[in-house]
């Protein structure tokens, strides 16, 4: 019987093609620029999560707190700022923490011969390769006894490279980096892979040197600006900040004074974010849905006074109210499933359209594609529902006489 | 012998309050099993309204109708649909066939509400096409067919379900009468079959093949011959 009624509904549909077809557009472009608006949210996040990562495994960075002082005046007490002790302490807390190195960094002018650059200039120990997931083009990372002779020597984000040494090899060659009172001369020992932007930090247009140098001839600083912490593994991140905080608040007793952030903590929330703004965009554009539906809804209406007639003959020869409501739900959902498949097809090719010439990066996901296609058959449902009841309502007498 | 339909006393009063319309008087007629019977009268005196009624089309505002003993007014709306499907079979004057369906879809139609299987269907249909004289026209939409071919199906489609009741609303009304008298004879033959027939007609050429004749006037029956 069931089969019969589709068959029924299929056929009434073939016989009025033009009609059909004009009739499941709104369907078509809403399912379709939701398939667009997910897949391009969803590039987003994947892009975000790839920054994220690219930053360094299982990452986690010890910040100062909140900056004392009053009314524009700025002040932090010596007693408050980090040292390379803490560093220590750190790395002895727990096993859960492989690697620690002190960070400290501040954008400066860097030139090679005629060439300069404003680069940001970070002082950290050899472990930062590891931290950082620092892969090299060229040359070598830091050593362990760059740090200990507080050597002169720099590793350089792609970018560097390519400003300072447009048309040179770079290895071996000695820039200068300007501080406020001195010109310090530094030998490239390596050049970076490029990475691209992270968290607004610009991981190509950097220069990495050894700590205990940038201390001593850049800074003039005997402290730590913040701390990079490599946990062993993502599962043992939370006993990482754990342990941070025990030795952190042992100094500090003020949990206001420091700032531990991990990049599992940053990539949830990035991705929470991206996620709630693609559905947020998504329900827009569910929302040419809903207009698509009422689309559908009046064209059953029409479609069920134009067949009065038949719907009165089919009564006389037998048809009960559920054969009737049946056929007219049939086909609400066979256009809408229709409009649907034609819509996740559109949809994929908008998105394949968008990111080849666009250059944005798309992702369609499995999910999307079947949440659409049963949104567009649960719009069939919704909106076929009244017509099919009005259909079935309809008196055989009245319905035969109708002309 | 029981009566295959019992109409007792019954009215039909359209529209409401100051607008209504006496379709039916008190109207009461008794159909054996077999009879051929014809309905005549003027136009508006209640022939359509009467057979609406006797085929579970339509209900009668008062008096009762009995199908094979049965009370309709206590039956739901489904269960006269099935009475519809089963027991009886529809021609009306305008054919009232289903136009994107071809001639053997047509046919089919009923039994699909009958719910019988496919194959059962297909032989049936063709069978009763063939017999109506339409085996080489099963594929033809209504359409592309005479009046005469049509009513050909109609009659085919009424007789799916092997129904013990025909009801024939001037089937001759849109045919010439060379056609309408083919279909007659078709009655004939059928009648002599076993099946009952009612027919409402205009013309007394055509009345003249039935048993009995009614004569209708302002929603009564107020002559019968035969
Ligand atoms: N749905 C309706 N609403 C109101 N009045 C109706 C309705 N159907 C029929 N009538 C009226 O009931 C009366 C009987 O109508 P009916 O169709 O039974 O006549 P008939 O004898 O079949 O006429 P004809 O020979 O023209 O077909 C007429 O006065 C008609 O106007
Ligand atoms: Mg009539």
């Amino acid at each position: 019987m069931f089969v019969e009624t589709f068959k029924i509904a299929v056929k009434s549909l073939i016989a009025n093609k033009l009609r059909s077809f004009l009739s499941i557009l709104g369907i078509v472009i809403g399912i379709a620029a939701v398939i667009i608006v997910i897949s391009i949210g969803e590039g987003t996040s994947y892009n975000i999560k790839e920054s994220i990562r690219s930053l360094g495994t299982n990452l986690i960075l010890v910040a100062p707190g909140k900056i004392g002082g009053k009314a524009g005046v700025r002040y932090v007490s010596l007693s408050d700022l980090f040292t390379e002790k803490d560093g220590e302490k750190i790395l002895n807390s727990s096993d859960a923490i492989i690697n620690v190195s002190p960070v400290i960094q501040k954008n400066l002018l860097v030139e090679y011969r005629r060439n300069n650059v404003d680069s940001q200039v970070v002082g950290a120990y050899a472990n930062y390769e590891d931290i950082l997931n620092v892969k090299l083009d060229e040359g070598r990372f830091l050593i362990p006894s760059d740090e200990n002779y507080k050597r002169r020597v720099a590793v350089i984000g792609n970018e560097v490279a390519e400003n300072l040494f447009p048309y040179e090899d770079s290895i071996g060659k000695t820039i200068v980096i300007n501080t406020a009172v001195s010109r310090q001369v530094f030998k490239i020992i390596g050049v970076m892979t490029p990475k691209g932007r992270a968290l607004f930090q610009n991981l190509d247009n950097m220069i990495i040197v050894p700590f205990s140098t940038a201390q001593t001839r850049l800074f003039h600083s005997k402290y730590v600006q913040l701390f990079a912490v490599q946990a062993k593994s993502t599962a043992d991140t939370k006993r990482a900040i754990d342990a941070i905080d025990r030795v952190m608040f042992a100094k500090y007793k003020d949990v206001d004074k420091y700032k531990i952030t991990s990049q599992e903590e940053l990539l949830s929330t990035m991705s929470e974010t991206s996620r709630t703004l693609t559905i947020m965009l998504a329900g827009i554009a569910a929302i040419s849905l809903l207009v698509g539906g009422i689309g559908i809804m009046n064209i059953m209406l029409v479609s069920v006074a134009e067949r009065t007639r038949e719907i009165g003959i089919r009564k006389a020869i037998g048809a009960k109210r559920r054969d009737i409501t049946t056929q007219f739900l049939l086909e609400s959902i066979l256009l809408t499933s229709l409009g649907g498949i034609i819509g996740v097809l559109l949809g994929i090719i908008g998105a394949t359209t968008i990111s080849n010439i666009g250059g944005w990066k798309t992702l369609i996901t499995p999910w999307s594609v079947a949440i659409a296609f049963s949104f567009s058959i649960l719009i069939g449902l919704f909106f076929g529902i009244y017509p099919a009841h009005k259909a079935a309502s309809l008196d055989p007498i009245e319905a035969l006489r109708y002309e | 012998m029981n009566s295959l339909v019992e109409v007792k006393n019954i009215t039909k009063i359209y529209g409401m309050e100051a607008a209504t319309v006496k379709a039916l008087r008190g109207v009461s007629l008794n159909v054996k099993h077999g009879d051929f019977i014809a309905i005549m009268g003027a136009s508006g005196s209640g022939k359509s309204t009467l057979l609406n009624i006797i085929g579970c089309l339509d209900r009668s505002t008062t008096g009762d109708v009995l199908i094979e003993g049965k009370n309709t007014n206590i039956l739901t709306d489904s269960q006269l649909a099935e009475i519809r499907n089963e027991k009886m079979g529809f021609v009306f004057q305008n054919f009232n066939l289903l136009h994107h369906l071809n001639a053997l879809e047509n046919v089919e139609t009923p039994m699909i509400y009958a719910k019988k299987k496919r194959n059962e269907r297909l032989e049936r249909a063709k069978m009763l096409l063939e017999r109506v004289g339409l085996a080489d026209r099963m594929k033809h939409l209504p359409t592309q067919m005479s009046g005469g071919e049509r009513q050909r199906i109609a009659i085919a489609r009424a007789l799916a379900n092997s129904p013990e009741l025909l009801i024939a609303d001037e089937p001759t009304g849109n045919l010439d009468s060379k056609t309408g008298e083919e279909i007659l004879d078709f009655f004939v033959l059928l009648k002599n079959e076993g099946l009952t027939i009612i027919l409402v007609t205009h013309e007394e050429n055509i009345a003249a093949y039935a048993d009995k004749i009614f004569h209708m006037k302002d929603g009564l029956i107020v002559d019968e011959e035969g």
